[in-house]
C-alpha cells in the first residue's frame, strides 16, 4: 500500500506541476465563460445593414410597411438596421400590379444572388383580409438562416396592417390592441429568491456536469500519456523492479484521479464563493457528495480504459486510434444532456442515468433537477457503476500486466480479449 | 537461509517457435560478480528478465536468496535494465528519492548516499536539475545511482557497460569490485568479454540460448587446455601473421594479434618465423583470452581482413 501511495504521490506531483495543469485550472472555467459571453457580446455588436426592396400589389401598405422596416435600430440605438429601398408598382389594380411584380423578380433574384439586396418583400391583399386559400405576402432571400429579419419584417407587416384594419373602421381600436398584445407573464425558480439566483439554479446541474465531463476527459488522458512517457522512457521496468504491476497502475490511477479533484475542488470553490457573494447558495452538501462519489466512479471507470490503452501503445499516434471510440462515447453521452435537462426524469433520462458510461454524467444532471431522482434510483446508478468499475479494473489491470512490458506493435482487439480472460 | 543468492535450474523459455533460454543452469553464490557472457541475441537479457519476473520461464525455475522472486524480495534487489530511462521532467535528486523509497528507503538513508555518490560521480551539481538536462553518460551514472543507492544486496546489471567512455567504465568496474567488497553480490550481463574477464569471479557463456562454458574464468580458460600467443610486429612488409607453423587463428590487427595455436604447436617456431618478418615488440605464449574462446565456442572465427 505505501509503494501504490508514492507512486500516485509522484504521479499527482508530476501532473500538478506542468504547465498544463495550471492552464486547465484557469483556462477552463474561462472558456466556459467566454462560451456564454462571446455570442452574447456579438448579439450586441450592431450586424451590417441589410438592403430590402418592398413591392407592393395592395397599393396602400408599401409606404407604411417600409417605414417600419427604415426605422428599425440596433440596440445601441444608433445603427439604423435596414435600408429600404421601394419599388413601384405600375397598375391600376392589384391583378396587374401582381403582373408588374411578377415581371421584375428575375432581376430581384439576381441582385440578392450578386449581394446588392438582402432580400425583398412582396405584400398581398392576404395581409388585410387573412383569408384562408389566398397567396400570402412573401419574403424572398438567400440567407434563411438569419431568422430575425424575418421575425423583424413579419412584425412590422403584421402592426401597419392591424392599424389600417383599425383606420379602415373594420376593427375596434381597444379591441385590436387587446388582441395584438401578449398578457404578461413572469417566470421563475421556486428554489430561487432572486432572478440571478433563478439563473444560476437552471444552471447549475449543467455546470456540474460540463465539469465533471471536462475534469475526466482532461485529466484521464494524462493517464495515457504518461504510461506511454513511461513506456518509451523504459523506466517501467526500473520501476516493476520495486512494485507489482497492480500497484503501478493502481498508484497511477489515484495519483491522476487526486489531481482532477484538485481541479475540480479550485473550480468549484472558486464559483461557489463567487456565488455567496452574491447572496446565493444553489448546491446543498448533499448534492457536492454526490458529485464527488460520481466523480470517483466515473474517473476510476473511464482511467482503467485510459491506463490500459496507455499500456499497450508505444507513441501517442498508436494510443489516438484506440482512444477515438472511447471518446466517442463519452462525447455521445454528453450530446444527451439538453434532453435530460428538459425532462429529468423522462425514460430517457432514466436509462441513461444506469448505464454506466452516461450513468456519472446523467445521474448528476439529474440530482440537480427537480423533482431530484428518488434515492433508490441514485442508489442503483451509484451500485451498477460500481460494480462496473470492479469489472473493468480487473480487465485494465490484466491488460496493463501484459501490455507495459510489450513493446512492437499493439496487440489486436481479438489479443486483449484473452489477455482480459487470462488471470494468469 | 540459502547462500546463493540467484539460482537458475534448467530454465527454459520459448518466445512462439524460438527458444531464446535453453536449459539454462547457474548458481550465484553470495558475495560474489557473476558474469552473464554472450554475443547479442544470446538469451542474457530474457535471462535476466525471467529472474526479474518480466516473465515467467517455460520450464526450470529462478530463485533469488533460496524463493521465487516475489513483492518481499524486490527491495533487496537493484536492477538497471538493458534498456534505461529516467522521467524526464523530474528533478535527479527527487527522482533518487522516488526510486529508494519504492524499494522502502526513507529519506534519512537515502539523502546521505545520494549526496555521496553524486559527488563521487562528478554529478553534483546535476543532482538539483532536470533529468532531461543530462547528457547520455551523466543520465547512465544516475540510473546507476538509482539502482544501487538503496543499497540492495543483489545488484543486476543488463550490459552496464555499453554506451560509457572508458573512464566510466573502469569507474563503474572500481565501484562493483567496492560493492562486492561490501558484500553485494553482482550479477551482470556484457557481450564484451574483456569487462568478464577482469571482473568475475564467476561466469557463464550463453550462445544461442544454450550455456556453453561455466565456472571462473581461470577454469574456463584452462578447461579450453589449448595456448594462445599474444604478439606485436612492427615493420611488416607484408602480413606478418600469415602462413605460421601451428596457427590456427588470428584476430587482431596485423601489428598486434592473439593467435589461436594448434595443440602441438611449437611456440619457437613461431616465434623464429615472425623474426623474419619484422621487428618483434611481443611475444607471450599463455592461456588464450575469452574472448578466443569464445570465437572458437561459437565457431565463427572470421578469416583476417588482409591489410
Amino acid at each position: 500500500m505505501k509503494r501504490l501511495l508514492l507512486i500516485a504521490l509522484r504521479e499527482y506531483l508530476e501532473n500538478v506541476r506542468t504547465k498544463a495543469f495550471l492552464v486547465a485550472v484557469f483556462m477552463t472555467p474561462l472558456l466556459m465563460a467566454a462560451s456564454f459571453v462571446v455570442p452574447a457580446l456579438l448579439e450586441q455588436k450592431p450586424p451590417e445593414q441589410r438592403a430590402i426592396a418592398v413591392l407592393d400589389t395592395t397599393g396602400v401598405l408599401g409606404a407604411e410597411v417600409g417605414a417600419r422596416i427604415a426605422a428599425r435600430k440596433a440596440p445601441d440605438e444608433r445603427t439604423v438596421l435596414y435600408a429600404v429601398e421601394s419599388v413601384p408598382l405600375a397598375g391600376a389594380d392589384v391583378a396587374a400590379r401582381e403582373a408588374d411584380q411578377a415581371g421584375r423578380r428575375a432581376d430581384l433574384d439576381r441582385r440578392v444572388l450578386d449581394g446588392k439586396l438582402f432580400g425583398y418583400l412582396v405584400l398581398r391583399p392576404s395581409a388585410l383580409d387573412r383569408k384562408a386559400g389566398q397567396p400570402p405576402s412573401e419574403y424572398r432571400t438567400g440567407n434563411l438562416f438569419d431568422q430575425k429579419v424575418f421575425a423583424d419584417l413579419s412584425t412590422d407587416l403584421r402592426d401597419v396592417a392591424n392599424a389600417r384594419l383599425v383606420t379602415v373602421g373594420s376593427v375596434d381600436p381597444e379591441v385590436a390592441r387587446v388582441l395584438t398584445g401578449r398578457p404578461p407573464l413572469s417566470q421563475g425558480d421556486v428554489r430561487a429568491t432572486s432572478k440571478e439566483a433563478g439563473i444560476a439554479q437552471t444552471a447549475m446541474p449543467f455546470v456540474f456536469v460540463l465539469l465533471l465531463f471536462l475534469t475526466i476527459v482532461t485529466v484521464s488522458q494524462a493517464l495515457v500519456t504518461n504510461t506511454i512517457e513511461e513506456k518509451s522512457n523504459r523506466v517501467i521496468e526500473v520501476l516493476l523492479s520495486s512494485v507489482s504491476p497492480f500497484q503501478l497502475m493502481a498508484g497511477k490511477i489515484v495519483g491522476t484521479c487526486a489531481v482532477g479533484l484538485t481541479l475540480m475542488s479550485i473550480w468549484a470553490a472558486a464559483g461557489l464563493s463567487g456565488l455567496a457573494m452574491k447572496g446565493i447558495s444553489v448546491v446543498s452538501g448533499a448534492q457536492l457528495g454526490l458529485c464527488l462519489v460520481f466523480y470517483l466512479l466515473g474517473f476510476l471507470f473511464f482511467a482503467s480504459f485510459m491506463v490500459a490503452i496507455g499500456s499497450v501503445c508505444n507513441t501517442l499516434k498508436e494510443a489516438q486510434n484506440l482512444l477515438a471510440p472511447v471518446m466517442a462515447v463519452l462525447t455521445l453521452s454528453f450530446m444527451f444532456v439538453f434532453a435530460v435537462m428538459k425532462e429529468p426524469n423522462g425514460t430517457l433520462a432514466r436509462v441513461l442515468s444506469l448505464v454506466p458510461l452516461s450513468s456519472p454524467f446523467m445521474m448528476m444532471l439529474r440530482i440537480g433537477s427537480t423533482p431530484p431522482p428518488p434515492p433508490w434510483e441514485v442508489a442503483a446508478s451509484v451500485g451498477i457503476l460500481a460494480l462496473s468499475v470492479a469489472l473493468v479494473m480487473r480487465a485494465a489491470a490484466r491488460v496493463f500486466r501484459v501490455g507495459v512490458l510489450m513493446y512492437g506493435k499493439p496487440p489486436t482487439l481479438r489479443e486483449l480479449l484473452r489477455w482480459m480472460r487470462s488471470g494468469a | 537461509m540459502t547462500d546463493l543468492a540467484v539460482q537458475f535450474e534448467h530454465v527454459v523459455k520459448r518466445f512462439g517457435g524460438f527458444t531464446a533460454v535453453d536449459g539454462l543452469d547457474l548458481a550465484v553464490p553470495r558475495g560474489t560478480i557473476f558474469g552473464l557472457l554472450g554475443p547479442n541475441g544470446a538469451g542474457k537479457t530474457s535471462s535476466i528478465r525471467m529472474l526479474m519476473n518480466v516473465f515467467a520461464p517455460d520450464e526450470g525455475r529462478v530463485l533469488v536468496f533460496g524463493e521465487a522472486m516475489s513483492e518481499a524480495v524486490k527491495p533487496r534487489i537493484g536492477y538497471l535494465p538493458e534498456e534505461r530511462g529516467l522521467y524526464k521532467k523530474m528533478r535527479v535528486r527527487e527522482m533518487l528519492r522516488f526510486f529508494g523509497a519504492i524499494k522502502g528507503r526513507d529519506r534519512a538513508f537515502l539523502d546521505p548516499r545520494i549526496q555521496r555518490w553524486g559527488e563521487r560521480m562528478g554529478l553534483g551539481g546535476w543532482l538539483d536539475r532536470r533529468a532531461e538536462e543530462l547528457s547520455k553518460g551523466m543520465a547512465q551514472k544516475v540510473q546507476f545511482l538509482a539502482t544501487v543507492c538503496h543499497e540492495p544486496e543483489l545488484v543486476i546489471l543488463d550490459e552496464p557497460f555499453s554506451g560509457l567512455d572508458p573512464v566510466n567504465r573502469d569507474f563503474l568496474r572500481d565501484v562493483v569490485l567496492e560493492l562486492r567488497k561490501g558484500g553485494t553480490t553482482i550479477l551482470f550481463s556484457t557481450h564484451v568479454m574483456e569487462q568478464a574477464e577482469s571482473l568475475c569471479d564467476q561466469i557463464v557463456l550463453l550462445y544461442r540460448g544454450k550455456p556453453r562454458l561455466a565456472g571462473t574464468v581461470e577454469e574456463v580458460r584452462r578447461r579450453e587446455g589449448r595456448e594462445a600467443a599474444f604478439v606485436r610486429v612492427d615493420g611488416a612488409t607484408g602480413d606478418p601473421f600469415a602462413d605460421l607453423p601451428g596457427v590456427v587463428g588470428v584476430s587482431g590487427t596485423p601489428y598486434e594479434a592473439e593467435l589461436a595455436l594448434a595443440p602441438d604447436a611449437d611456440g619457437n617456431a613461431i616465434l623464429a618465423a615472425l623474426l623474419g618478418r619484422g621487428r618483434v615488440r611481443r611475444f607471450e605464449v599463455r592461456t588464450p583470452s575469452l574472448h578466443e574462446i569464445f570465437k572458437r565456442v561459437a565457431g565463427d572465427i572470421a578469416p583476417r581482413e588482409p591489410a
